[in-house]
């Protein structure tokens, strides 16, 4: 069965064959993961928003229509599994007490369309490469941080060193990787 | 010592991280609003997302997976995972006759047995907030369908038991001549479905937003009962007392037989659906006689009677806690979300005007209800408490 094949894929997902539910579910799961992780920060809240996606699609099996892919489908549905979950995190009374709720949700948490677009797989490769051309306890910090999802806090706490220092590392890091990937932004600012 | 614009990156990257403190986003606020200043952010924002969040390796996965095929494998297994598709092979007719038969009616002759309509007297809701039962003096008993109590009808002499999966029961009475029949009223407001069993054993069920006035127990001529919204009947034969249904516009008269009726008046129409048995329908100065699968309705504004074929069974499943909508425009459905979860919904959004929808929704949570329908229209809703915001 070709499900790279929208229209078949969602015929199949209307009639509940199983195929196409392990197709979806191992071709999106990672990048849901890794997308939901983006906007809660918590691995477990964050598995669960994507595993409630993938129950509702499910569920709504019936419904599902060629209108909307798929894979849309997934993200918007684990957005606002989000959405939802955040109400309930401490961020959002910040933002609340600013009168700045609006601006959050629609600049700060990441899309479901912006998402879609960011092409993971061909440009990890490109800023792996970035990354490891920072210099040492800069690239140490970065590393800290994206890949093994700590916060600033924890890896001032882990390093020894003050929060201010990790805060600026971050951002020499964040600012070096926008010099040298500045081609691929200009990609996206086509795109979106 | 607080930052200026000038330690924006580092700013930015606290918000992002979200280790911003509430000075942060207030700063964060005012920066954002300068030209130029929202791309920068963006630009930020798309390195910060392709480098970050948590990598999950291949044996993660296959967990996930496994535990998503259980639950695919158990739920088909469930008799409550109803889905439209399935109701198919349970109906016993396999098409929708969707074939309406207008005809004019002529007013029918006086006959023997000719009821005199009894007067619509309106049954305020009362702002209830649950299922509430009025009584003959006026108290206010909160009820539902789970758990059991009993409730004492003082003026009219009758005990009421709550049951679990039952609702209401109301002890039989054909021992004692009853000389005044004394009323009492059930109000059903939105979110809530409720059932009762009257003294002479007709069954009720009572959907969102509805409400009965009754006798505590029936007299000996006729059982008369008035009600608004949308209520299901399963009447106990009785040649001798006529079982009649006031409704604002319409009167239904029944011997024995199952029906229902539905008062919202959504696009201006009132009607009554004929499951078994026979009825007579009063309306606008015309009477007609239903047959099973058969609706009657009667337009407010034209004041006309139409009959049409449908498959009563399958309109009538709101009962067993389903609600069906079949290829109906996006207002109708938020319309009918709105009553069934008893929340209200703003529309916002631009999207699915034109599309007609179809679906199947159980008693649960609205927000299983209101995933399925923002997912499939790339619609975004916000939910707090009983409002619902649905936007692009």
């Amino acid at each position: 069965m070709d499900y790279t094949n929208t229209g078949i894929l969602v015929s199949a997902l209307n009639e509940g064959n199983i195929l196409a539910f392990e197709y979806v579910y191992k071709t999106y799961f990672k990048d849901l993961l890794n997308y939901a992780s983006r906007i809660l920060g918590d691995p477990e809240a964050s598995k669960d928003a994507v595993q409630q996606a993938y129950y509702r699609m499910w569920e709504n099996r019936v419904t599902l229509t060629i209108a909307v892919s798929p894979r849309a489908y997934l993200y918007r549905s684990v957005y606002n599994n989000c959405l939802n979950s955040i109400t309930h995190k401490k961020t959002i009374r910040k933002y609340e007490e600013e009168q700045l709720k609006e601006l959050y949700f629609s600049t700060v948490v990441q899309t479901p369309e912006a998402e879609m677009i960011l092409e993971r797989s061909e440009m990890e490769r490109a800023i792996m490469t970035a990354v490891e051309g920072l210099p040492g306890k800069c690239r140490e910090i970065f590393m800290l941080s994206k890949v093994d999802g700590l916060k600033n806090r924890e890896i001032a706490d882990q390093l020894g060193i003050s929060l201010k220092t990790v805060e600026a590392q971050m951002t020499i890091a964040i600012k070096r990787l926008r010099k040298e990937l500045g081609w691929l932004l200009q990609l996206f600012i086509f795109f979106g | 010592m607080r930052e200026t614009f000038e330690n924006i990156d580092e700013l930015l990257t606290r918000i992002l991280d979200d280790s911003a403190d509430r000075e942060d986003v207030r700063v964060f606020g005012e920066w954002i609003r300068l030209e130029g200043n929202k791309t920068y952010f963006e630009e930020f924002k798309k390195i910060w997302n392709l480098s970050s969040g948590i990598q999950c390796d291949d044996r993660a996965v296959e967990a996930g997976w496994q535990d998503y095929k259980r639950f695919m494998v158990s739920s088909r297994k469930k008799k409550t995972s109803f889905l439209l598709r399935d109701m198919w092979k349970y109906a016993a007719a396999i098409v929708i006759l969707a074939v309406s038969v207008f005809w004019f009616l002529k007013p029918e002759q006086t006959d023997e047995g000719e009821v005199s309509v009894a007067e619509y007297v309106d049954i305020p809701m009362k702002n209830a907030t649950g299922v509430t039962l009025f009584l003959a003096d006026g108290k206010a008993v909160e009820v539902s369908d789970t758990g059991e109590k009993v409730i004492h009808e003082k003026k009219g002499e009758v005990q009421i038991r709550q049951e679990a999966g039952k609702g209401l029961v109301y002890e039989s009475s054909d021992k004692q001549v009853v000389e005044e029949e004394v009323m009492n009223e059930v109000v059903v407001p939105g979110g809530e479905r409720m059932s009762i069993v009257l003294s002479d054993g007709t069954k009720v069920w009572l959907n969102s937003e509805s409400a009965i006035r009754y006798p505590a127990r029936f007299g000996n001529e006729r059982r008369v009962v008035t009600v608004k919204g949308n209520v299901y009947f399963e009447v106990e034969k009785d040649a001798k007392r006529p079982f009649i249904v006031v409704m604002k516009d319409m009167v239904t008269e029944v011997l024995g037989t199952s029906f229902e009726v539905n008062t919202y008046g959504d696009h201006d129409r009132v009607f009554m659906t004929l499951v078994e048995g026979s009825v007579r329908v009063r309306a606008g100065g015309n009477s007609v006689i239903a047959r099973p699968d058969e609706r009657i309705t009667f337009d407010l504004m034209s004041k006309k009677m139409n009959s049409e074929a449908v498959d009563a069974s399958r309109e009538i499943v709101w009962k067993d806690g389903l609600l069906v909508v079949r290829n109906e425009p996006f207002s109708d459905v938020m319309r009918k979300l709105e009553r069934w979860f008893g929340v209200s919904i703003k529309d916002q959004s631009t999207r699915g005007k034109d599309l007609l929808f179809s679906g199947v929704f159980e008693r649960g949570n609205v927000v299983m209800a209101l995933e399925t329908v923002c997912a499939n229209l790339n619609m975004n809703y916000m939910i707090d408490g009983k409002q619902v915001v649905l936007k692009d």
